[in-house]
């Protein structure tokens, strides 16, 4: 108290300017709460409701009802309703064609733009709802969070789009995947390595030095322990494998060592940012590998392309298909391709649509076109049923892989283990895919 | 042998971002017995406002740091007036809420204006090397060194030879003897911050060309910045200088010699050796003097 008294005693300015100044900045204050606060509120509404698009006629047969659970409000809203979109079309498609045996598929749509949400939504579809099949969610987060609530219920999900591994790693029966896992984002990588980078270096696969580097975090140590627990089965090795902060601002001695050691081949498990700070300090340092292949989570993002511009050139990234091309599909997948186009088109004026709309309708199409009517009950033991009789060959899903689901008492049961991750190369700015085949758009360019 | 030298030389290099990011930290904390934890984000602000100055008028970073620096200052002020004054005879804890106050809502404020992505501006030189007997001398390390020396030295000159600096240092020795010497101690402790802020300033506009930019990037370098600042004696320019090119070349070496994920833990196992026996920090006196 003593010095306040000093203060007023011996400066002009007083208290009186003091507690003005405080009541402003409780104003701000509040005004910053109250913008948060709304922002907030956006992203917890629900937007659910049946999409009873149809107005046509009265089947007497019952309608299939399908629970959907995709984030279409808050900060993975992007994506969700893209995805959503696709598995929409293939629902309009279906129906347009005469339903499953002449039944009519409808909707009920949940939003959930965060796990609590989709937890809270796959309970009520379930309990309230009463669907026997769910599709979803874009997100991993949110998958393993509803897929759990679902596997309680005894309720068949379908999981069109996350793919952490742990949804189809914990043992459960109802839920099935079509899309491929992180673990077969990391088969990827090595099948690309020894099929495609060696005879493109010259080099035999044992020869090959390859190290790989992973951020320490969940992403990047998942990744590095697929990568080396896989690695065994190809005739190449890991010369080394180093962790690294993502959040370290310093990672000259990093590549330093690598540099040290003059790898052929350099995976590398990262992030955005220190994707960006890798490649950079690799460059200041003169450390260019012939060849670097990252994931679409860092070195496939368009923020790397944009950050390093001409640098970025050469660069490969597994991961999620970046573009979906007709050329090498069926032709009974052309013509749906270009009836996704245009109808995604007809409802954006125009805009192109992204490949989570492909994605999304592909998985959906799977689902109601080859699942559903081959199954005895359409409930949830009927579809789980069906879904582990398929077995189609590559060729058999737009976005170009076969099916054949993990049973039971298989590892990762539920798991499409005929499905793949494309393995993709920046060219002229673009990330072109380059691996497999059937979804390759050019040929990898790899200069030693 | 090259190997090694290239490694110190990065070292040392890095070491000079850290103590270009800490000495406005230290010479605030110093002078005005505040701990800023906005600091890290006044630094977010900085690079967010270079990376726009470059994208939408195809500004140079480095001349960008022209701008920002008396932006930054007046910037400084104004959170001084606002945030920092009407607290200062409030306890401690009270700085630490308005300060961790502040840089929660300028990180959301970012977060809500620009979004978690992670920009970046590409400029000619940016990964562009000296060469010099096989070692790399990257430009933009390189810049930020010698601006972080030239800083530190001038900041020095300014504390000792002008008279508000000696009023600044005679702030910090005695808040209340220098106010009855006529010191308008109020003056100093807005000066003071407005100058530690246009530091970080300029620090942003020199990161630029290096890192990007998200709403969560001071942490990368402010968590370092405090350590350094804490081991170089709390309000030491020198020190808190000296300490960030240890702890640069802790770091790289660690990361060359030993594994990139040990870095953390050994300079943090330096960073105790060096308080367990100097408890004030290397340059540190049981009196602070800036």
């Amino acid at each position: 108290m003593a010095r306040e008294t000093w203060n007023h005693f011996f400066t002009k300015k007083g208290s009186e300017h003091m507690m003005s100044n405080q009541r402003l900045l409780a104003v701000l204050l509040m005004a910053m709460l109250l913008v948060g606060v709304v922002a907030g509120c956006g992203g917890t509404q629900e937007s659910a409701g049946d999409t009873q698009g149809s107005s046509q006629d009265q089947q007497v047969k019952d309608p299939i009802i399908i629970g959907t659970i995709f984030p279409l409000s808050g900060p993975l809203a992007l994506n969700g309703k893209d995805t959503f979109d696709g598995v929409e079309i293939a629902r309009q498609i279906i129906n347009e064609r005469g339903g499953i045996e002449g039944r009519e598929v409808k909707f009920v749509s949940a939003d959930a733009p965060d796990p609590t949400a989709a937890t809270q939504e796959a309970d009520r579809l379930i309990q309230e709802k009463k669907v026997q099949i769910i599709i979803g969610t874009q997100s991993s987060s949110l998958s393993l969070a509803a897929s759990a609530v679902a596997e309680r219920n005894k309720v068949f999900y379908w999981e069109v789009e996350g793919i952490a591994d742990g949804i189809t790693g914990r043992g459960f029966k109802y839920i099935f995947r079509p899309t491929f896992s992180a673990q077969m984002m990391a088969t990827q990588m090595l099948n690309f390595v020894e099929k495609v980078v060696a005879p493109e270096l010259g080099k035999d696969p044992k020869d090959l030095k390859v190290i790989l580097v992973h951020e320490d975090s969940g992403f990047g140590t998942s990744t590095a322990k697929n990568i080396e627990a896989q690695v065994s089965n190809y005739s190449f090795q890991l010369m080394d494998s180093q962790s690294y902060s993502a959040k370290s601002a310093e990672l000259s001695s990093l590549v330093l060592s690598l540099k040290a050691k003059n790898p052929d081949v350099l995976l590398a498990a990262s992030y955005v940012n220190d994707a960006i700070l890798l490649a950079r300090t690799s460059k200041e340092l003169g450390f260019k590998p012939p060849v670097t292949i990252g994931t679409t989570a860092g070195h496939g993002t368009p923020d790397f392309v944009k950050a390093l511009g001409e640098d970025a050139a050469g660069i490969f990234a597994a991961g999620i298909l970046s573009s979906v091309s007709p050329a090498k599909m069926k032709p009974e997948f052309k013509a749906l391709f270009d009836e996704v186009t245009k109808r995604y088109k007809e409802k954006y004026n125009g805009k192109e649509p992204s490949v989570n709309v492909y994605n999304g309708f592909s998985g959906a199409w799977l689902l109601l076109h080859d699942v559903l009517p081959r199954a005895q009950n359409i409930d949830a033991e009927g579809v789980r049923e069906a879904a582990l009789e398929l077995d189609l060959p590559e060729g058999s899903t737009l976005m170009g892989y076969g099916v054949k689901f993990a049973g039971p008492d298989q590892e990762n049961a539920g798991q499409n283990t005929s499905a793949f991750a494309a393995v993709m190369q920046w060219q002229d700015g673009k990330l072109v895919p380059v691996f497999p085949d059937i979804l390759a758009q050019k040929n990898p360019v790899i200069q030693e | 042998m090259d190997i090694l030298v290239q490694v110190v030389i990065s070292g040392i290099l890095f070491g000079g971002i850290y103590a270009l990011v800490s000495i406005g930290l230290t010479l605030i904390m110093g002078v005005m017995d505040i701990v800023n934890f906005a600091h890290g984000e006044y630094l977010m602000v900085a690079l967010y406002t270079t990376y726009f100055l470059n994208q939408l008028w195809n500004v140079d970073p480095y001349v960008a740091a022209i701008a920002v620096i008396p932006l930054f200052f007046l910037f400084g002020l104004l959170s001084e007036r606002v945030l920092i004054r009407p607290t200062l005879d409030k306890p401690a804890f009270v700085h630490v809420f308005v300060t961790l106050g502040l840089s929660i809502i300028l990180q959301n404020l970012a977060l809500l204006m620009f979004s978690g992505n992670f920009r970046s501006i590409s400029v000619p030189y940016a990964q562009y090397s000296y060469e010099i007997f096989d070692i790399l001398i990257n430009y933009p390390r390189l810049v930020i060194f010698i601006v972080g020396i030239l800083v530190a030295i001038g900041l020095h000159f300014f504390l000792h030879y002008t008279w508000v600096g000696k009023a600044i240092r005679a702030t910090a020795q005695n808040k209340n003897a220098a106010l009855l010497m006529g010191i308008n101690v109020q003056k100093v402790y807005a000066i003071t911050f407005a100058i530690g802020v246009s530091l970080v300033g300029l620090g942003g506009s020199l990161l630029m060309p290096i890192y990007s930019v998200y709403p969560t990037v001071g942490f990368q370098f402010v968590l370092v910045a405090f350590v350094a600042v804490v081991m170089g004696g709390l309000g030491s320019i020198k020190g808190a200088v000296i300490a960030s090119f240890l702890i640069g070349l802790v770091e790289t070496l660690s990361g060359f010699f030993i594994d990139p994920s040990v870095k953390q833990a050994l300079y943090f196992t330096v960073f105790i050796m060096v308080l367990l026996f100097r408890p004030y920090g290397l340059f540190g006196k049981k009196t602070k003097v800036a």
